[in-house]
């Protein structure tokens, strides 16, 4: 018997992270900020903690941002290039607009998927940012 | 009895504690023996999927590396500034205090001038010491970060490749399953490394089962010799035999996997004149010809079935070809008899090796692993470090894996696999958990990779920001800018903005790793101040401002040694997965310290403990509630206890592991047979080289450095070393080394009972050359010699004569010739293979940076030898 290769694709399993009964979600793809960050229509202060070679003489930690209610990690993003610049922003970003692999970016402590990741007030509403450029081998 | 270990005397002392080998990277779980605080006896751990309870002989023999007394126990300053192999250091006995004073003194100069003046550089060997070493370097802020020479020698095209094609740092055969592997230069299931002990036993069950093994390699040494057959091949042309077989399977035989080809790889896709993707205008997704409608239609848009393989089409006024179109007409020129010219591989062999390969896949059929029907390709061509350790690297890697490809054995039962790519987690907590998943070209990228650097999509070409220039060239990984002889010249061309000044080193010999000790001891000493974290006094660490005496692997802690190295520590195939500690067996001698707790200590004094903990927070990606907090002072301990309950549970803390040694649980077969269940493809046509090859060029030409496309081509050619090109009479050998199985790169030459089986072999530290061309020299077993190269580097050796050596080939194990004091049991032991090597960017491939570790030499009799 001849198996097409594209027949056992569908009912994937693992193509996406599940959640365990009784055990946390592993590696969530977009992760709001906290439990008390449904929608509420209230402006959002986000604290963003910049590390590592992020973090230079320019930059107290943390930034201090306040957004419209409902905002996303790309509107962070998008900030922290008003403030800090095209060149800063390009080592986060890629030309897709896309965080860069090299760019690891915690919302409220959980690892952040996408630039689409939604972000909403409460005690939870930081941001998180570190640069991993080493090359790895051997 | 063990003065020096008082805690562990305070009651009668007869345990076996559960710990994690470091005497190579396969990192195998091991009991060790401990009475009255001094270990007796090391043992493979039953009760882990890494090792299976086996121990090679290096494992075993830990405890001599432990007990040497030439163990570094004080921190030592360095009082001589000149900097050379000949110079001594004048090294003074000083406290840890006024060590990490000094060292946070310099460090907190260069972080606050350019971090990137840091370079951490480690030894291969330790895999575990890359977390803390690394979220270090990231909280510095440094992106100079380098593994040694096994890093650049073994790395490079293997591991890029593996990630690309089997998302997985690198490939074996499913011992369980497979029928005919071949195997290009890799001693996978032979030799040490990768999952060594697990893998030897899997593979000699599988030899036993009767699976054919072939070999391809200039030496019958640890793989070849338990071969069904060994194919002898010129030194550095496995790509060109991987290449011929390739196109007797293709288009003499017509033998592939369709299905696989349509579903599983970028074969279908459409190409157009400039050699990439012809796309959706509206969409930007690549066109495949729909043969349902024939009309070109993104590919997400079209049944695989339905797609075209071969064919010529013509799409909004413009000819294009599938993917595999191109492939199969590209294959066309490497006849067998071309193979044959270069490889010295007879015409007929090839075409009886393409064919046994091909038939043996049995395209079409499936098995039933654990009531899961899946596709059955019993069949796996492996390649490693002999076969990608040249300027052509990349394409000799890639002919090999092709293969693979063609008749879709990768990553399903019986064929080549990943090991492990996927894995869901154990059942309690899911974690880890980490699967491929495909970018909008549908292109497979890793779920799991060595750090963040990944190998697909690769990066845009740009200006450097790094030493090794590995922003210039994005598929580059280690690279050999930070030694070579021309570093200086490639920083001015392309513009660096700094220099590096400060070097951490953990345990890496890179006099003895990486090439000729000229070129990097020159690099070496420009370093203004240098700080080494060594367990001997290495010819390396002598050129340290300060030494810092670390603790040995029993006496370490660790909370993950298999994670994230599933690739080295896990077997491939069916069984257990495994997490695994490393624990204190032992207690530190004199001033020994865990350098984890020295790093941290002199982030607390440089004033970047909060961007540390970050780091931390980063790559162990702890869960919320594990997560370090701000600056406050976390011990290593600390830290291994938040990543253990993070991953498995608050009631699996380090104390729960500190008894167990290890949790396991078992693999499904969904995890490592991945490839049906995954809407992921593979290239077989690298579009992304060409433009890539653009991008480099464009920064690299109008600064004086050739790019040669010819590197840089969408489909693998053969393309020679320089050792090749050589002309020049009486250079007749092609020198290569391999790694010994007894002994680890550099570092185990020390140990007393390594060095003894060393010393009994009759290959270890000689240079072997063929029997017959020996003899027809006037040569014999034993002659003192002089191998020199064109250039004049030459090492002298006594000769083994053996018939398992290609006429051509000189083969010699490598990393030995040590020459430092503070390793008696090693000096003087082996020959510098390395020394014959030269580090340059004509030495180095121009699209990977792999160094070309073959060489053409010439064999003297040495001075009063008759």
């Amino acid at each position: 018997m001849n198996v097409r290769w594209d027949a056992v694709v569908k009912n994937n399993t693992f193509r996406t992270p599940r959640r365990v009964p009784g055990g946390a979600a592993s590696a969530p793809e977009a992760t709001a900020a906290g439990p008390e960050a449904a929608s509420s229509g209230v402006p959002v202060e986000i604290q963003v903690w910049l590390f590592g070679m992020l973090a230079g003489a320019k930059v107290t930690n943390p930034l201090v941002l306040q957004f419209a209610a409902d905002c996303s990690l790309r509107d962070v993003f998008d900030e922290l290039g008003r403030r800090l610049g095209p060149e800063f922003l390009r080592t986060l970003v890629s030309e897709s607009g896309e965080a860069l692999n090299t760019c690891r970016v915690f919302v409220g402590g959980e690892l952040a998927k996408n630039m689409a990741t939604p972000i909403s007030g409460g005690v939870a509403a930081t941001v998180e940012i570190i640069l991993f450029r080493e090359i790895e081998g051997g | 009895m063990n003065t020096s270990a008082p805690e562990f005397m305070t009651q009668r002392d007869d345990t076996w504690v559960p710990s994690t080998c470091a005497l190579c990277y396969g990192t195998c779980s091991i009991l060790v023996h401990r009475v009255d605080g001094t270990a007796i006896k090391i043992e493979g751990n039953p009760d882990s999927a890494v090792g299976k309870g086996r121990l090679c002989g290096k494992g075993v023999s830990g405890l001599m590396s432990h007990y040497d007394p030439n163990r570094l126990t004080v921190p030592l300053r360095r009082t001589n500034p000149k900097k050379g192999i000949d110079e001594d250091p004048g090294w003074k006995e000083i406290s840890w205090d006024e060590a990490l004073d000094e060292i946070a003194t310099v460090l907190k100069r260069v972080r606050a001038e350019d971090p990137r003046k840091l370079l951490i550089q480690r030894t291969t060997t330790v895999l575990a010491a890359r977390t803390p070493l690394m979220a270090f370097g990231a909280a510095f802020g440094t992106p100079n970060m380098s593994t040694s020479g096994g890093g650049l020698h073994c790395g490079n095209g293997a591991h890029l490749i593996s990630g690309i094609m089997h998302s997985s740092w690198s490939i074996v055969p499913d011992f369980e399953h497979c029928n005919y592997a071949i195997y290009f230069g890799a001693s996978k299931g032979h030799g040490a490394g990768h999952a060594s002990a697990s893998n030897m036993k899997l593979a000699a069950d599988a030899r036993a089962r009767g699976m054919k093994m072939v070999v391809v390699d200039p030496m019958c040494n640890y793989a070849s010799a338990k071969a069904t057959e060994w194919v002898p091949v010129r030194v550095g042309t496995d790509g060109a035999l991987a290449l011929a077989m390739c196109n007797v399977i293709v288009n003499d035989l017509g033998i592939v996997d369709g299905p696989y080809l349509q579903a599983k790889t970028n074969g279908p896709y459409l190409i157009g004149a400039d050699k990439l993707y012809v796309r959706d205008p509206q969409s930007n997704k690549p066109l495949v010809w729909d043969t349902s409608i024939r009309a070109a239609r993104p590919f997400t848009d079209v049944a695989a079935e339905n797609m075209a393989l071969e064919g010529d089409y013509e799409v909004n006024g413009a000819r294009c070809q599938p993917a595999f179109q191109k492939l199969k007409d590209h294959l066309k020129k490497f006849t067998p008899e071309w193979g044959e010219q270069l490889s010295t591989v007879s015409a007929a062999t090839i075409r009886r090796l393409g064919s046994e390969f091909a038939r043996e896949a049995r395209i079409g059929s499936t098995i039933v692993v654990e009531g899961i029907t899946l596709p059955y390709r019993p069949v796996a061509a492996i390649a490693f470090r002999g076969a990608q350790g040249h300027m052509n690297s990349l394409y000799n890697f890639l002919a090999v894996d092709l293969l693979n490809h063609l008749v879709g054995a990768a990553d399903v039962v019986g064929s080549c696999l990943g090991f492990n790519p996927t894995c869901e987690g154990h059942p309690e907590t899911g974690l880890p958990h980490y699967v491929p998943s495909s970018d909008p070209d549908g292109i497979m990228k890793v779920g799991l990779w060595m750090g963040y650097h990944l190998p697909y999509p690769p990066g845009k070409a740009q200006m450097p920001e790094k030493t090794g220039l590995q922003d210039v060239f994005p598929m580059g990984m280690c690279s050999p800018f930070l030694e070579s002889d021309d570093q200086e010249e490639f920083w001015q061309k392309f513009e660096l903005p700094y220099r590096t000044e400060v070097m951490i080193n953990w345990g890496a010999n890179l006099l003895l790793a990486i090439a000729n000790t000229e070129s990097v001891a020159r690099a070496l000493a420009k370093y203004k101040f240098m700080v080494s974290f060594d367990l001997f006094l290495t010819e390396t660490s002598n050129f340290a401002d300060i030494v810092l005496p670390d603790l040995g692997y029993l006496q370490q802690l660790d909370s993950r040694t298999s994670f994230p190295f599933f690739f080295c520590s896990m077997p491939g195939g069916m069984g257990d997965w495994s997490w695994t500690i490393r624990q204190p067996v032992l207690p530190p001698d004199g001033q020994q310290r865990a350098f984890q707790d020295v790093l941290m200590e002199l982030a607390d004094r440089v004033g970047f403990r909060a961007d540390y903990n970050a780091a931390f927070n980063a790559t162990l990606n702890l869960k919320p509630e594990y997560r370090l907090q701000g600056d406050r002072p976390y011990t290593w301990e600390e830290i291994c206890d938040a990543d253990l309950k993070s991953n498995f549970g608050p009631q699996r803390d380090l104390e729960w592991f500190k008894k167990k040694g290890v949790i396991s649980w078992p693999k499904k077969p969904e995890e490592i047979y991945w490839r049906p269940f995954l809407d992921v493809r593979v290239p077989i046509y690298w579009d992304f080289l060409v433009t890539l090859g653009e991008q480099t060029a464009a920064i690299a030409e109008p600064r004086g450095v050739k790019i040669p496309r010819e590197y840089y081509e969408p489909l693998p050619d053969f393309l020679p070393c320089l050792s090749h090109c050589c002309k020049t009479p009486d250079f007749d050998f092609f020198a290569f080394y391999y790694r010994d199985a007894i002994h680890t790169n550099s570092y185990t030459m020390e140990n007393a009972w390594l060095d003894e089986a060393a010393q009994l072999d009759p290959y270890s530290y000689t240079i072997a050359i063929n029997a017959d061309v020996g003899r027809n020299k006037g040569l014999h077993d034993g002659s003192p010699v002089w191998v020199e190269t064109e250039t004049g580097r030459k090492v002298k050796g006594r000769l083994k004569l053996m018939q398992g050596i290609h006429p051509e080939g000189l083969g010699i194990a490598a990393c030995a010739g040590h020459w430092a004091e503070g390793m008696p049991l090693a000096k003087g032991k082996g020959i510098a293979y390395n020394e014959l090597l030269e580090i340059d960017w004509n030495h180095v491939s121009p699209v990977n940076l792999n160094l070309d570790l073959c060489v053409r030499v010439k064999v003297s009799l040495a001075e009063g030898s008759r």
